[in-house]
């Protein structure tokens, strides 16, 4: 050991050292002479680990060893010439001999511990070593991050940026993707000194995301300076700084303002996008900053459209920070498709120009010279066909990967586009405008853009959505060209010309133009802002589509007109707090009235993702045979709840590192029935967010867990650490592996990845113990008839009125493809994968279930109790029109439960439902039975519901026995006998269906037979008197077979049943229906019949004498008219 | 019970009082690398078995959890000039005492040979 001078403090130095040696050679003696059984340091692994741990502080073990033999190795070759302490910053607080005393006293095997001093003492050395070790690679990390930071576009922006949010309220920074906006500027901000930042997200994985990500740089991951808040998670403490939320969030937070207040910066990112919602927030924070003075506001966005955000803050002077984005030359190459007008398929997708512009780049460019082709083109069905024209381009040469990307692939498939090529070999992505901003690809030279994209628009007037290719705006081919020039130069190849670019419109239209806009209005009047034409809208939408709107939720019946002023309802109320669709949400509030809750949760959250049937299923006969089993009659959403219901099952039955190969994976075995097992993941954890929601909203109690026992417990303790540990390593490895290497396979199966433990799995089980998961699966079954047909009801009830009814052609034989009507759009088909296309024969009416029609009626529309509809989720247009995910019910149970406008005439024996379908019952008295069934159904549903809604959470044990009742009378209800036909109405017919007279009660018996809280009233618009809200009776023009049939009745003499009294010919069928209401209501409360006035009859009739079939009978004067008529005919 | 589990929650821990405190920065002369630290000393409260050799910048681990009481030590003063230096290997170089690297270039040869070749291999 030197002794070097090279101390500055030497003299303290030299002195600590003397007595250190003193004291050393002691304990060298002592140790030397006590045994011979000295053990080398790492004999002791074992027994040293808590040594480490508690005396060393270091983290991991077996990373210390592996340093500790690498170090030993090391200083075996060179012998070092001075002493290493003098390397090392830190020192233990004790002295080595101090701390030698703390190491174990027995090994393993019970023996004493005997390690050497000296060689003790090396042993402390390399520690320290190592902990400098790891200072120097941590203080690295730090260094990077700074360095990336610094690297960035916008750091040359931040002085910029500063100044200008401290001279005014709004600063607009706009910088293309990449230019680090979204991580920077919030910690611009915070040390800039502001304390509480808050910055919202369009996507809730970004704000994960993202907040994790600064975190990292503001070097505070293990603290909560930065944290998250979404719909149902938070990270967020009292010393937050920084918090990322969703849109959303931050306007639910607007409403309750004590929690806006505490924020002092609140920043808006990616307000170019221009969601619904994003937009409707700007408006809010614009008359927020006249409300309070407290805080400042940035928005955040791409270099697109800024004059629009720039204009909307003229008043408040707002700041314009321009970032530009890290990008190479590309150059542009327009080439026009030119279209033989005589070719017949002209507007048929041609592949050919994309192949030779492939061809092109063979030619061109090296093969040695890297870069990737992206291809934008409109739809699924184009990317299929040149997916497959480009396979086969590359067959000879195999020089291209093709990797078609787009929405509905699964992520895994996704993720594929960013793994890298082999040598030589190029790829070739094929993607819809996915890849123009939300996807990011490095290593794109060329870009072809086909200048069409397929957008959904929503359609004012009919309702519903049309998928249509339209040409993209000026914008998004700036943001297509720009895809070529991220990671050097490019080239983009357009397919139109200059001309027809310069045509295109400047923007994107905004989603405000193109959505229905209930959901945003009945937000806006829960918030209080009724005066929607008046609110500052970025851009105003349509009056057209706010009045639908308005017309809509009135519709729903979350809407009232009180005194001239929007109100909501207590479900409107209800639907405002849960952050879903209208129809999904009052799907979610029903299925607590009833308490049916899992069944609907599931079901809701499987119409809210994506079909889980793949479209490549398409002919897969093998996978359709498999799926059949799974299949609900009842229609596409029971069909898709079994398929979730056995992959539940399957998951329940295989363990997650399957040894045992007989039980398949949950993976294998969607993937066999062609069902994206994506989908169920989705669905597990929409489910479980829709739960919360409710119990947000208060309309749920929180589940109680089904209990434990402590072994069950400790035997799930133990699976979590495990699956847990599992997590850590699969993200660990993903990390550390990142890109892999593509193959090249023209079917992408890759057999191998089938016994591999899914990330996506370990995640499900860790939120989804064995126990959760099996109840999971019990209240998610529905077998019974029953249980099927209360799912069906509450679906129903949030759809309608969204049915359909086939075409009266379709079962003639000449029809390959069945069509169907619904009101507002005619000709529809049912899609590909629907249930009802392999199995159109459960709608067909057979040849027994066609009744014989009673006499005197005749139509050549078959009378049966077997009609049935559909109900649809939603209408979407390509280029066919396509009913989407539809199930089945009964026609005209269905109608009288949930129809808007039910009009009858005076006999019950023809209804018309919402101006849309005609029914007739052509057996007397079968009609008012099933009216006044669905009438008293009616109430009770209201009933239920109100009470649901005022009495949230508390109250729901009370009446449940209610509720059984209720749901026994609403199956008997749906199970009623009644024998109908149904008639589409046209436009034509509705204008000679009502009478739009009203004479008939002038002193009449004002008695509701249906209602006896419903004060009957005229009704000016169609005729005939209200009996409820829903039904207006007697304003139908009257057929003659009606009018016979109710002459028969009136013309003769009945007795009540209940009371033996005898109604007199004359009496109406009204009356007659008075009578046996009320007599049935006197009857059960034990009074007596009061007899006379049932037997008056009506006051202005006459007796009167035919003179074509010489009866001589009693009528009103309107009846005489009509039974003239009859008798002439 | 185990509902909340696929959260991974930040550790919780107390920073009472210091939150309030006006944030100090570490800067280094060198290099520009400006970084908040939590204490400068010897002995900082948060490390228990370790102590410093010379006063310095020091932050709380921002790698581990605070539980686990490591440290990151960011830099110190140059011994001879009194720079403020971080430790970088083109900043500083330490060998019983912080040298910033112009300081350590100057005196290299009061160095021993293995550490002057290492000394030779920063380019200033
Ligand atoms: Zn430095
Ligand atoms: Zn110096």
């Amino acid at each position: 050991m030197s002794k070097g001078n090279y101390s500055n403090n030497s003299k303290y130095f030299c002195d600590e050292k003397r007595k250190h040696d003193q004291h050393e050679e002691r304990l060298t003696k002592r140790k030397r002479s006590s045994s011979s059984e000295y053990k080398k340091v790492e004999y002791y692994k074992r027994e040293l680990t808590r040594f480490l741990e508690d005396q060393g502080n270091i983290q991991s073990i077996e990373d210390f060893w592996k340093f500790f033999e690498k170090y030993e190795n090391l200083q075996k070759l060179k012998k070092s010439e001075f002493d290493r302490n003098f390397l090392l910053n830190v020192d233990f607080k004790e002295k080595p001999s101090v701390i030698y005393d703390r190491l174990p006293v027995l090994d393993k095997n019970g023996r004493k511990v005997n390690i050497v001093y000296e060689d003790f003492k090396e042993f402390i050395l390399i520690i320290k070593v190592y902990n400098d070790f790891q200072q120097r690679t941590k203080f690295a990390k730090l260094k990077k991050i700074e360095k990336m930071k610094c690297e960035l576009p916008i750091s040359q922006y931040k002085s910029e940026i500063i100044s200008k949010l401290n001279e005014s309220r709004v600063l607009l920074i706009a910088g293309d993707t990449g230019c680090g906006k979204s991580t920077q500027v919030p910690q611009y901000v915070l040390e800039a000194g502001y304390k509480k930042i808050v910055c919202t997200q369009p996507r809730r994985i970004a704000c994960i995301s993202l907040s994790k990500r600064v975190a990292y740089e503001t070097l505070s991951e293990f603290h909560s300076t930065v944290g998250y808040q979404i719909k149902f998670e938070k990270s967020k403490r009292a010393d937050t700084a920084i918090i990322f939320m969703t849109e959303g969030l931050l306007l639910r937070q607007a409403s309750e303002e004590t929690t806006l207040n505490s924020y002092d910066i609140i920043i808006l990112d990616e307000v170019h996008e221009r969601h619904l919602f994003s937009d409707f927030l700007i408006g809010v924070m614009k008359c927020l900053l006249y409300k309070r003075n407290d805080f400042k506001l940035i928005l955040m966005s791409a270099t697109i459209n800024l004059e629009l955000f720039q204009n909307y803050f003229v008043n408040e002077h707002v700041q314009v920070v321009q970032v530009p984005g890290r990008l190479y030359p590309i150059e542009v190459h327009y080439l026009p498709i030119i279209k033989d007008p005589y070719e017949r398929q002209r507007n048929q997708f041609n592949c050919t120009p994309y192949l030779q512009i492939i061809q092109t780049i063979d030619e061109k460019y090296p093969s040695n010279q890297k870069g990737d082709l992206l291809i934008f083109l409109n739809g699924f069905s184009e990317i299929s066909k040149l997916t497959e024209a480009v396979l086969n381009y590359s067959q000879k040469k195999l020089n291209w990967i093709v990797l078609p990307l787009h929405s509905t692939l699964s992520l895994e498939d996704q993720d594929k586009v960013f793994d890298y090529p082999p040598e030589g070999v190029r790829k070739c992505i094929i993607s819809t405008n996915i890849a123009e901003t939300s996807v990011t690809i490095d290593g794109i030279r060329f870009v072809i853009d086909s200048g069409k994209v397929n957008r959904m628009i929503y359609y004012t007037g009919g309702s519903f959505n049309k998928l249509s290719e339209t040409t993209i705006s000026q914008d998004s081919a700036k943001q297509r060209m720009g895809r070529a020039g991220r990671t050097g130069p490019g080239v983009c190849f357009r397919l139109y010309s200059e001309e027809e670019f310069n045509k295109f419109e400047p923007f994107t239209p905004a989603e405000i133009h193109l959505v229905p806009l209930e959901s945003l209005l009945l937000y806006m009047i829960s918030l209080g802002l009724n005066d929607i034409s008046n609110f500052p809208f970025l851009e105003k939408p349509s009056v057209k589509s706010l009045e639908e709107a308005v017309e809509k939720l009135k519709f729903t019946g979350a809407l009232k007109l009180n005194k001239d002023s929007l109100e909501l309802t207590s479900l409107g109320q209800a639907l405002s707090n849960l952050p879903v669709d209208l129809t999904i949400g009052k799907m979610l509030i029903l299925s607590t009235v009833f308490g049916n809750v899992n069944s609907i949760l599931a079901l809701a959250a499987l119409l809210s993702v994506q079909s889980p049937i793949s479209q490549s299923s398409h002919k897969n006969l093998e996978a359709e045979t498999l799926r059949q089993p799974l299949e609900s009659s009842h229609g596409d959403p029971l069909t898709y709840l079994n398929f979730y219901k056995e992959w539940l099952c399957i998951k329940q039955s295989s363990t997650l590192v399957s040894r045992n190969y007989e039980s398949e994976s949950s993976r294998t075995w969607s993937r066999k029935r062609c069902l994206e097992e994506q989908r169920f993941y989705e669905v597990t954890k929409l489910l479980e967010q829709f739960r919360d929601i409710l119990h947000d909203a208060e309309l749920l109690t929180k589940g109680i867990e089904p209990s434990m026992s402590s072994g069950e417990r400790s035997i799930r303790h133990g699976e979590l650490k495990n699956l847990k540990s599992m997590r850590y390593q699969m993200k660990h490895d993903e990390k550390s592996r990142r890109r892999k290497q593509l193959k090249y396979d023209n079917f992408g199966e890759c057999v191998e990845e089938e016994h591999k433990t899914d990330l996506r799995d370990v995640e499900f089980r860790i939120t989804n113990d064995f126990k959760k998961l099996q109840s999971l699966l019990n209240d998610t079954s529905a077998n019974s008839f029953k249980d099927v047909m209360l799912l069906k009801l509450i679906l129903t009830s949030g759809l309608y009125p969204q049915i359909a009814v086939e075409d009266e052609h379709n079962y003639s034989k000449t029809v390959s493809e069945r069509l169907f009507h619904t009101k507002f759009k005619n000709f529809v088909f049912l899609r590909p994968t629907s249930y009802f296309v392999s199995n159109p024969e459960i709608l067909e009416l057979h040849d027994d279930d066609i009744e014989v029609p009673p006499p005197n009626y005749f139509s050549r529309r078959p009378v049966s109790r077997k009609h049935q509809l559909l109900v649809y989720q939603s209408i979407l247009e390509t280029k066919k029109v396509y009913l989407v995910n539809v199930f089945r019910m009964p026609v005209l149970q269905t109608l009288m439960l949930f129809g808007k406008r039910i009009c009858t005439n005076s006999s019950f024996t023809k209804f018309v439902f919402d101006d849309f379908l005609s029914v007739d019952v052509p057996y007397f008295g079968q009609g008012s039975k099933l009216l006044k069934m669905a009438t008293v159904l009616r109430k009770k549903w209201k009933v239920n519901l109100e009470h649901k809604l005022e009495n949230p959470v508390r109250s729901c044990n009370v009446n449940e026995k209610d509720v059984f009742c209720f749901v026994e009378d609403l199956i008997r209800y749906m199970n009623t006998d009644v024998s109908y036909n149904v008639k589409r109405l046209l436009t034509a017919d509705l204008k000679s269906i009502y009478n739009k007279q009203c004479k008939f009660f002038e002193g009449e018996d004002l008695f509701n037979p249906f209602d006896d809280h419903f004060v009957i009233n005229e009704n000016v618009t169609f005729g005939g008197v209200n009996l409820t809200e829903n039904v207006i009776y007697n304003c139908l023009v009257d057929e003659e077979w009606a009018w016979d049939m109710e002459e028969q009745v009136v013309s003769c003499d009945a007795t009540c049943d209940l009371c033996g009294v005898r109604l007199m010919k004359g009496a109406t069928v009204f009356r007659r229906l008075q009578h046996e209401v009320r007599c049935l209501q006197q009857q059960t409360s034990g009074k007596s019949v009061e007899e006379e006035i049932t037997l008056k009859t009506k006051s202005n009739a006459k007796s009167f004498e035919c003179d074509f079939c010489k009866k001589s009978l009693l009528l009103t004067p309107v009846e005489i008219l009509r039974h003239k008529k009859s008798c002439v005919s | 019970m185990d509902t909340k589990d696929s959260k991974e929650e930040p550790e919780k821990y107390d920073l009472k009082g210091e939150t309030e405190e006006k944030s100090k920065y570490f800067e280094c002369e060198n290099c520009n690398l400006k970084v908040k630290y939590d204490y400068f000393g010897l002995e900082p409260p948060f490390l228990t078995k370790y102590k410093l050799k010379e006063e310095s910048f020091v932050m709380k681990d921002p790698f581990t959890s605070v539980k686990k009481g490591e440290i990151l030590i960011l830099g110190a003063n140059c011994i001879k000039c009194k720079k403020c230096v971080c430790k970088d290997p083109n900043c500083s170089f330490y060998f019983n005492g912080t040298y910033c690297v112009v300081c350590a270039k100057s005196c290299i040869s009061s160095f021993p040979l293995n550490v002057q070749e290492k000394l030779n291999k920063i380019v200033i």
